[in-house]
């Protein structure tokens, strides 16, 4: 039975579960139950006032523009990163059949109810120098611009509001305290491309580390998917990962050989060669932690022999391939 | 009606670590009475990471693959989440940017291949 009753076609009596916790009294959170009824053109933003407001004053979040642009009001409904100011109610209600429940963005680093300690995020974004680096003059006698095409460049990184809503949805970042997360490595982007800044070495420097940079993105896109201003921070990590080649500063490593060995097996025979790439970005010895999985594999049927002898000629070959062959020969940009 | 045929590019995995991936949707396919042509001409599309190394070339190969299922006049279809994206990201790169795609047909034309992008 629907959790709702539609008033008229324009409003709905719905419950509405928020988390309730506050780290200064409550050893832990639990959720309470507001009624209300909900209006066609409301925020999520208005039903966190109403509670506010209507049932218990002591209920706290941030708010602060209205108009998606402060990035104070990112919390999470039902599990989905959402800017309370800028998504409409009813749209999450049908989403969620009126059974909808409001967080914060992350709730192990929740002070007040949907109040985080954003401080994490605050620390990767400065890490990467989230601004213009350069020796200006004091008197400068002309602006400093950038072209359309250079403007274009930034592709839409600029855009973003600091909102958290990539970063606390990031799964990567969940399971490694270490990695600068989406929101950290769009700025990257930002400032990097920027043909005024200087600092782009030391920024792809900083981004490249393993265990915290690009190479620790698991390409899941979620980040594309939750940022409320569509910014899509992945394709900048890819911008990212191609910037290090681009300006060859990238080092020989297991994350970087991974990527350029691709082309070792698509060479020989337009396939991805997996037991190669192995042996090319981990070594003999790197190789070694991976042969109870190809035991494993073996048994199952799932390491074919396409000539019927062992590692010879295991993988079939596409047609033409002479076609891709020449295709990476000519047209190749980036070395390893 | 007319039978139902699809271009399948059946990418790298389901030739070898999944290749129940491959039986299956062709022994469905049969059931239902949809006919597929399987692109043996298409490569592998760079699962992200040649992409990563090298992005204009991961387009050249990835369009090189939506060529082949153009030259059939198919509709293309995956069983790889990988590949999926990755042609797509190719094709809405390609159809989005005119430049690019000028480039991309110029490297194209060494092996005799034009992109059109009209899938």
């Amino acid at each position: 039975m629907s959790k709702s009753e539609i008033i008229n076609k324009d409003t709905r009596k719905v419950t509405i579960k928020a988390f309730r916790f506050n780290a200064e009294t409550d050893y832990l959170p639990y959720y309470k139950n507001y009624e209300m009824e909900v209006g066609k053109d409301e925020l999520i933003l208005d039903l966190m006032n109403r509670i506010k407001w209507e049932h218990d004053g002591s209920f706290s979040y941030r708010r602060s523009c209205r108009h998606g642009i402060c990035g104070a009001c990112a919390i999470k409904v039902n599990g989905k990163a959402v800017l309370a100011c800028k998504q409409n109610a009813i749209e999450l209600l049908d989403l969620f059949d009126n059974d909808i429940t409001l967080e914060p963005s992350s709730k192990k680093r929740a002070i007040k109810d949907m109040i985080i300690d954003k401080s994490d995020f605050w620390e990767k974004h400065a890490a990467v120098k989230p601004y213009v680096v350069a020796e200006i003059e004091a008197r400068p006698e002309h602006e400093t611009k950038q072209s359309i095409a250079e403007f274009n460049n930034f592709l839409d990184s600029d855009l973003c509001i600091q909102c958290g809503a990539c970063h606390y949805s990031c799964p990567a970042l969940e399971v490694n305290d270490a990695f600068l997360g989406p929101a950290a490595l769009n700025a990257a982007y930002r400032f990097t491309i920027d043909t005024r800044d200087e600092a782009g070495d030391e920024r792809l420097a900083i981004t490249a580390e393993m265990g915290s940079g690009v190479w620790d993105c698991v390409k899941c896109y979620e980040c594309a998917e939750a940022c409320p201003k569509e910014i899509d921070p992945i394709e900048k990590i890819g911008k990212l990962h191609n910037l290090q080649f681009v300006r060859g500063v990238a080092e020989s490593n297991v994350a970087t050989r991974h990527a350029e060995g691709f082309l070792r097996g698509m060479k020989k025979t337009g396939y991805l060669d997996e037991a190669d790439i192995v042996t090319y970005s981990e070594g003999y010895l790197g190789m070694y932690k991976h042969l109870g999985t190809a035991f494993k594999m073996m048994k199952s049927g799932k390491i074919h022999w396409h000539s019927g002898i062992p590692f010879i000629d295991s993988i079939p070959k596409i047609k033409n391939l002479d076609e891709v062959q020449k295709l990476i020969e000519i047209s190749q940009t980036n070395k390893l | 009606m007319s039978q139902l045929h699809y271009a399948l590019f059946t990418g790298c995995t389901a030739k070898q670590s999944t290749p129940e991936l491959l039986s299956s949707t062709l022994a469905v396919a049969d059931k239902l009475g949809i006919k597929i042509t399987i692109l043996e001409e298409a490569s592998c599309c760079g699962a992200s990471h040649l992409q990563d190394f090298d992005e204009f070339l991961a387009h050249v190969l990835n369009a090189r693959n939506i060529c082949y299922a153009e030259k059939l006049g198919l509709t293309m279809i995956t069983i790889c989440n990988t590949c999926q994206l990755n042609s797509a990201m190719t094709k809405h790169a390609l159809d989005t940017d005119p430049a690019l795609k000028a480039r991309v047909n110029e490297k194209l034309a060494e092996v005799g291949l034009e992109y059109k992008g009209y899938l």
